[in-house]
C-alpha cells in the first residue's frame, strides 16, 4: 500500500507535474526567440566574446541570492494524523532530511463532562497500514506525556505499585469494511473508576481508533474475555463516535435551510473557533453586509446539511461535513488570488477540524471599477465545516452587524435538539446568572425555573428569543436571580411550552452552586 | 553553432515557459522571463552551460521575480480559466485547482516545488541553485505540498457544490 506520507508527497507532486506540462501556452518558435532575433541582430561573434566572462558570470547567476527568502516557516504539524518525522523524504534522491525521533500524532484526550477532545501526542507513527496506525495511535495515548489543557488521560498506565508490575498488549485482530476490531490484554485491568471516567475512557479508545480514515466503528475486545469490562461497563457491540459522545440525541436535523428575505451581502469576514463561545462548542460565523436592504433584521437565504464527506486516506478531510451555502452572498475576490481552489481556515480543535469556502458558481462577475484585474466578484458561496463526529448542530442568525452562525455541540446537558443552553456554565456559583443560548421554539417563548435539590420550583421566568417558529434558531439572553433563602445545588432548566399541551419541550438542564 | 541554440532552444523552451507559468501564473510575464533567459544563456555561451535546463529556470525565475517587483502587479488567471473551460472534469478541474493552489504558496515555495516535481532536480541541485540550505529542502517541499493537498479538499467540496 502506498500510505507513506513521502510517496504522497511525490504523488501529489507527479500530480502537480502533468497540469503544468499540460497547461495551455502560446510557444514561441525558435525563430521570432529573442536570442534568435538577437544573434542574427549581433551575428555570432557576440557570445565567442562573452564567453571570456562565463565562469565570473555563472558564479554570479548561481551564487546569488536568488528568490526573496522569507524566514523559513517553523515545522509546521503535519496532518492531524501524520507527523513531521514521518515525513523525510526515503523514496527522493538527494540527502535526507533530518528525522525527528518522534512524531507528532493526532489522538483523543478525555475532557471533563464534555466529549473528547483531540490533540497531538509524541510517538512513533508506523505508517505502513491502517492496523499499525491504529495501534501507533493507540500507543501514542497511552504514553502521552503532555496534555492539551483542560484535557485527562483514563488510557494511561497505572502508576506502578509496590505489588508488582501489570502488563499491557493491544492487537488488532481484524479491520472489516468500516469496523476495526481492537483486543487489549490486560493483566491488571483498566485502571479506573466510576461511570465518568469509564464512558471517558471508552470515549478516548472509540474516538482514536476511528480516526483511521474509513473506520467509523470501534470493537473494543479483552483477551480471553467475551466482551470487554471497563469498570462496569459492558462492551458487547462496535461502537461508532456518535454512540459514546454523550449527548441525548443524535445530531438533528440534518438539514437547515431559510428562504430568507431577498437579502444580499457582502461577506465580511468568517471565521469558526471552539471552546470559546461555550464548553466544547465549535463556532462557525460568516459575517454579511447586506447591499440591497435597510431592513434593521434582514435574513439571508441559505441552506446548512450535514453530510459524509468522502473521506480520502488522510484523515484531516474530517468524519462529517456541515456544508453552509448562500446563494445570494457576495464573495469578492481580490485580484492576484485564485478563490477556486482553496481558502481553508484550519481550526485543529475537536469538533470542528477545518473549514473551507468554496464558490457555488463557476464564474465570478468582473469587478465593477477599473484596476480589477483577476478578481471578480462570485456571487453564490459555500462553506464546509470539516467535523470530528455528528453532534448536535444549529443555525442562527444575529444582526448588528448581520451574521450566519453555525453552532456545533455545546456541553451533552445543557443541548436538546430545541434548545441549547451557553450560559451559565455547570457549576457557577453566582447568585445572579445571565441565561442565554439558542433556542427553536414555538412563537419564541422560552421558559426557565430553578429548582433546589429537593426539586422545589425556587425562581422561574420567560424570554423572547430573537425569532421562534423557524428553521432558525433564535438567541435570548435573560438574568435570573436564586432568592438569598436558596443554597446549596440548584438545578437550571431551560425549555419551551408545547402549544398543544403545555409541557415542557427540549428541556436542558445546568446545575449551579450557590452559596 | 547556431543549431545547438535551436536544440537547446526546442528542448528547453517548452518546459521553461510552463514552469514559468506555474511559477508567476501570468503567461505574458512567463513569455517574457523566458525569453530573457535564452538571452542571458546566448550571452553566456552553449559551453559554460554546465546544466542549460537548470541554469535557465534559476534565471528565468529570477527574471520573471525581477519583472514582477518592477509591476507591482500579480496577475491570476488560473481560476477564471479553468473554470469557464473544463469545470465538467473532474480530472481538469483537479489540474486547475493544482495550479491555483500552487499560486497561494509563498514565491520561494512555488519555485521549489516546480524545481523538484516538473523540473525533477535533486535536492542537492536545489539547494546549490536556489541558494538554499539543502538540509531545508526536504522540508519546504513537504510543506508545500502539504499546503496543496489541504487545498484538494476545497477543491472536492466546490466540485460537489457544481455538480
Amino acid at each position: 500500500m502506498k500510505t507513506d506520507e513521502p510517496q504522497d508527497d511525490e504523488i501529489l507532486g507527479r500530480a502537480l507535474s502533468r497540469a503544468i506540462e499540460t497547461a495551455e501556452v502560446n510557444e514561441t518558435p525558435y525563430e521570432s526567440s529573442r536570442m534568435a532575433v538577437r544573434s542574427v541582430k549581433r551575428g555570432t561573434s557576440f557570445w565567442r566574446v562573452s564567453a571570456l566572462a562565463a565562469s565570473i558570470l555563472i558564479a554570479g547567476a548561481l551564487g546569488s541570492t536568488l528568490l526573496e527568502r522569507p524566514a523559513i516557516d517553523g515545522p509546521v504539524a503535519a496532518s492531524p494524523t501524520a507527523s513531521a518525522g514521518s515525513s523525510s523524504p526515503v523514496t527522493t534522491p538527494g540527502p535526507a532530511v533530518a528525522t525527528p525521533a518522534q512524531d507528532q500524532i493526532w489522538v483523543y484526550f478525555a475532557r471533563d463532562g464534555l466529549p473528547p477532545s483531540g490533540g497531538f501526542a509524541t510517538g512513533t507513527f508506523d505508517d505502513g497500514r491502517p492496523e499499525s496506525r491504529i495501534l501507533s495511535r493507540l500507543n501514542a495515548l497511552r504514553m502521552a506525556k503532555a496534555l492539551p489543557l483542560g484535557t485527562t488521560n483514563p488510557f494511561a498506565p497505572p502508576t506502578p505499585t509496590q505489588s508488582g508490575s501489570s502488563t499491557f498488549g493491544m492487537s488488532i485482530s481484524l479491520i472489516q469494511g468500516d469496523l476495526a476490531t481492537v483486543e487489549f490484554d490486560l493483566s491488571n485491568g483498566w485502571d479506573v473508576r466510576g461511570s465518568a471516567q469509564s464512558l471517558a475512557l471508552l470515549q478516548q479508545l472509540v474516538y482514536t481508533i476511528t480516526e483511521e480514515p474509513g473506520v467509523r466503528r470501534a470493537l473494543i475486545a479483552e483477551k480471553g474475555k467475551p466482551n470487554a469490562v471497563i469498570d462496569q461497563l459492558v462492551i458487547d457491540k462496535p461502537l461508532t463516535r456518535e454512540d459514546v459522545f454523550g449527548y441525548a440525541i443524535a445530531a438533528t436535523p440534518k438539514s437547515i435551510e431559510d428562504a430568507g428575505d431577498g437579502t444580499v451581502a457582502d461577506i465580511v469576514d468568517w471565521r469558526a473557533s471552539v471552546h470559546e463561545v461555550a464548553p466544547g462548542l465549535g463556532r462557525f460565523v460568516v459575517e454579511l453586509k447586506p447591499t440591497n436592504s435597510t431592513e434593521p433584521r434582514p435574513y439571508p437565504k441559505f441552506t446548512a446539511t450535514l453530510e459524509r464527506p468522502t473521506q480520502e486516506k488522510r484523515t484531516d478531510d474530517g468524519k462529517w461535513v456541515i456544508r453552509v451555502e448562500l446563494p445570494d452572498a457576495i464573495w469578492q475576490q481580490a485580484q492576484g488570488e485564485a478563490f477556486h481552489c482553496c481558502p481553508l481556515k484550519l481550526v485543529g480543535k475537536t469538533p470542528i477540524r477545518q473549514v473551507a469556502a468554496y464558490p457555488l458558481g463557476a464564474n465570478p462577475t468582473p469587478s465593477p471599477g477599473p484596476g480589477a484585474l483577476g478578481g471578480g466578484a462570485y456571487r453564490g458561496v459555500g462553506f464546509g465545516i470539516i467535523l470530528d463526529d455528528a453532534r448536535p448542530w444549529r443555525v442562527g442568525v444575529l444582526h448588528n452587524p448581520l451574521r450566519l452562525v453555525v453552532d456545533v455541540g455545546g456541553t451533552p446537558q445543557a443541548t436538546s435538539d430545541s434548545v441549547a443552553v451557553y450560559s451559565p456554565r455547570a457549576g457557577e456559583t453566582s447568585r445572579t446568572v445571565t441565561i442565554s443560548g439558542f433556542a427553536r421554539a414555538f412563537e419564541a417563548n422560552v421558559a426557565w425555573r430553578i429548582k433546589d435539590t429537593a426539586g422545589r420550583e425556587v425562581a422561574k421566568g420567560f424570554t423572547t428569543a430573537s425569532i421562534g417558529t423557524s428553521p432558525v434558531w433564535g438567541s435570548f439572553q435573560t438574568t435570573a436571580t436564586i432568592p438569598a433563602t436558596v443554597s446549596g445545588n440548584v438545578t437550571l432548566e431551560v425549555f419551551w411550552p408545547s402549544p398543544r399541551d403545555g409541557t415542557d419541550t427540549g428541556l436542558v438542564q445546568v446545575p449551579l452552586t450557590v452559596r | 553553432m547556431t543549431d545547438g541554440w535551436r536544440e537547446l532552444y526546442d528542448r528547453e523552451y517548452p518546459r521553461l515557459l510552463r514552469a514559468l507559468l506555474a511559477i508567476g501564473g501570468d503567461p505574458d510575464a512567463a513569455e517574457d522571463a523566458a525569453q530573457e533567459a535564452f538571452v542571458k544563456a546566448h550571452k553566456q555561451g552553449l559551453a559554460t552551460l554546465e546544466r542549460p535546463g537548470a541554469w535557465l529556470l534559476v534565471v528565468g525565475t529570477r527574471e520573471l521575480l525581477r519583472q514582477r517587483r518592477r509591476r507591482r502587479v500579480e496577475h491570476e488567471r488560473w481560476a477564471e480559466r479553468g473554470t469557464s473551460e473544463t469545470s465538467a472534469f473532474d480530472a481538469v478541474a483537479d489540474r486547475v485547482d493544482l495550479l491555483a493552489a500552487l499560486q497561494q504558496l509563498p514565491e520561494r515555495q512555488r519555485t521549489i516545488v516546480v524545481a523538484r516535481y516538473y523540473y525533477g532536480l535533486s535536492y542537492d541541485e536545489i539547494a546549490s541553485h536556489f541558494d538554499i540550505k539543502s538540509g531545508t529542502v526536504g522540508a519546504t517541499l513537504h510543506q508545500a505540498i502539504e499546503k496543496l493537498r489541504q487545498t484538494q479538499i476545497a477543491g472536492r467540496l466546490a466540485r460537489g457544490a457544481m455538480r
